[in-house]
């Protein structure tokens, strides 16, 4: 069959292209294909659903007539693994046979686990990751099924996660309802190594220990113990032994980009796409989690496996497919993260752990240990170049809007930083530039009519 | 679309932009009722900042293109493409904050409802879906500090 657009991917980035493409095309086909087969549902939200805090019903990201009122057809199930691109012919092939002729091709196939070279691992039938929703489903049978074994022979059920990065503690804080003792193994000498600095992630660890979670930053596993297809515990890297009646894997991810790869596509940490999102292969482009990105405040290049990274992307990517001439370019991003834990909220935004005596930069740091909050600045030439905010999230988006627009700090009111900041810490140009977008061009600031239309001529 | 802008020249800082909105999202309409009984309190959607010398009622800018609406992660939070409104559905809202990291302005909260923590924000008094109203904290500013009109973008 053929396709105008075909969009390797059913989540954030490839739905946020289709959407783009619909746009700009009212008419070209478009399909969608991907080896999950549920309609898309917020990716992230799998952990809240394991806590109730969604629903099957309400997990999903569009609305129920997405597909049939954008007239995309979805090609969603376990055969629609893309599996060869070849891209001089336009074609792509997937894992059950498919073959499909495109016009347009996108990749937004997103992360794959990353499986670190631990015996036993890949043996045992009680092991999950946690990066889609069959994947959480299943760990939650998995914490079920242990909880009641573990009941039954009157003894606490028992889960190990492996990797305190945001998806394995988010995995470990839902299956914590089920399951009387988590542990939470991390290679890195504290948890969430990627998003926090040391002393947000002890303060972090603190938390999540009274809520029954026990990090163990330092520590790995260097082998699993599995006997008749089941793990029932892990040797850890500092010699002791530890039981389990299930595993969560969650190493960490990769872009999951071998078929384009072996296509001929450019790989560095990610696809190298130009500012347009094509990939190095003709009418192939690429959006979220698999395209490397120019990060904008350090400049390294690196995916950034982010849900609002991979909707802006899929965006741009849309619009550049269907040739929208109005369409951005892409020029690099910041990461800005947004989770909570149990009570607590953490966001984080750029530069977090800048070098030890890096020219120019300097950490604002404040802690109120009675309060639980945890609030460090990182300023770079005088401009806001990172954030990490522990229970202290009220308008965190202002700090976000600072980094963004590289705002020289001596422009505002240094009580910013103090507790939330506000929109009359600006000055009032600013303040009014900020906030009167579309403002009609005809009042003043004290919304008087500056000038009267002309009566016509007629 | 019709926006609410703040002239702060005329903000007073009297807050009652901030019991309107409150009424207007109280179960009951009354004001007296839905600032002391109502549980949960209503939450205003407003929020003046300022002191005596300085003061405006900050409000959502319902963006063109909005930041909350590009972060979120659960399609709480969407533009209506024919009205503009944007709006946080609190049934598929999970509280994770994204927006709040995201929105320029500070105009999200993220409040505890019924046990639940979701993202409040203004709706332009929306009665139904998508149509926006007559927002009730225009109507309640004595000084003209808070109008409603035709935007430019």
């Amino acid at each position: 069959m053929r396709a105008d657009y075909l969009i390797l991917g059913n989540s954030a980035a490839g739905v946020s292209a289709a959407e783009a493409i619909r746009a700009t095309d009212s008419c070209g086909s478009i399909v969608i294909a991907s080896p999950e087969p549920h309609r898309v549902y917020g990716r992230p939200l799998i952990s809240y659903l394991l806590e109730g805090k969604t629903s099957l019903e309400r997990i999903g990201y569009k609305n129920a007539d997405f597909y049939e009122r954008l007239n995309i057809e979805p090609f969603l199930g376990p055969g629609y693994d893309a599996m060869r691109l070849d891209a001089n012919a336009h074609r792509a092939t997937f894992s059950n046979g498919t073959e499909i002729e495109y016009g347009r091709c996108l990749i937004a196939t997103g992360s794959i686990p990353f499986t670190p070279p631990i015996e036993g691992l890949d043996e045992a039938q009680n092991v999950t990751p946690f990066l889609t929703l069959d994947n959480a489903l299943k760990a939650q049978e998995l914490a079920d099924r242990a909880r009641a074994a573990a009941h039954a022979e009157g003894r606490e059920s028992r889960a190990i996660v492996i990797g305190a990065g945001l998806i394995g503690l988010k995995a470990a804080e839902a299956i914590s309802h089920s399951v009387d003792r988590v542990m939470v193994l991390e290679l890195a000498p504290r948890i969430l190594p990627a998003v926090l600095d040391a002393e947000g992630a002890r303060l972090l660890q603190g938390m999540l220990a009274r809520h029954g979670i026990e990090c163990r930053p330092g520590v790995s596993a260097q082998k699993i113990l599995v006997d008749g297809g089941t793990a029932h515990g892990a040797l850890l890297t500092d010699g002791t032994e530890e039981p389990c009646d299930f595993i969560v894997a969650a190493v960490g991810v990769r872009p999951n980009t071998a078929f384009a790869v072996e296509a001929g596509a450019t790989q560095g940490r990610g696809l190298v796409c130009g500012p347009d999102l094509q990939t190095s292969l003709p009418d192939v482009y690429a959006a979220g989690d698999v395209v490397q990105v120019r990060d904008a405040l350090d400049g390294t290049e690196r995916p950034l496996a982010l849900w609002p990274n991979a909707v802006r992307q899929g965006m741009i990517a849309g619009r550049h497919m269907a040739d929208d001439p109005l369409a951005p370019v892409f020029d690099g991003s910041f990461a800005v993260n947004a989770v909570d834990f149990f009570e607590a909220s953490l966001l984080t935004a750029g530069l977090i752990n800048p070098p030890d005596n890096a020219e120019g930069v300097t950490c604002d740091v404040r802690i109120d240990e009675a309060a639980g909050t945890y609030a460090k600045f990182v300023v770079r030439d005088g401009k806001l170049a990172g954030y990490i905010l522990l229970n202290r999230p009220d308008n965190a988006g202002i700090y976000t809007w600072l980094i963004e627009h590289e705002t020289q700090l001596d422009t505002i009111d240094p009580a910013l930083f103090d507790s939330a900041p506000l929109n009359c810490d600006f000055d009032k140009t600013m303040r009014w530039e900020r906030l009167h977008a579309g403002y009609p061009a005809d009042r003043n600031e004290k919304g008087f009519l500056v000038k009267r239309e002309c009566p016509s001529a007629s | 679309m019709k926006r609410i802008y703040a002239i702060e020249a005329w903000c007073l800082g009297c807050k009652r932009c901030e019991i309107a909105c409150k009424t207007q999202h109280s179960a009951t309409r009354d004001t007296v009722k839905a600032l002391t009984q109502e549980q949960p309190s209503p939450t205003s959607r407003v929020q003046v900042e300022g002191d005596r010398f300085l003061s405006l009622a900050v409000n959502c800018r319902h963006c063109a293109q909005p930041k909350c609406v590009k972060g979120c992660i659960s399609g709480a939070m969407q533009k209506d493409p024919a009205s503009g409104l944007v709006t946080s559905d609190p049934a598929k809202c999970v509280g994770c904050r994204t927006c709040v990291s995201m929105c320029p302005f500070g105009c999200v909260q993220v409040v505890s409802v019924e046990g639940r923590d979701i993202a409040l924000k203004c709706d332009l008094c929306t009665e139904d879906g998508c149509i926006p109203g007559e927002p009730a904290c225009v109507a309640a500013c004595p000084n003209g500090a808070l109008v409603y009109w035709e935007s430019e973008e």
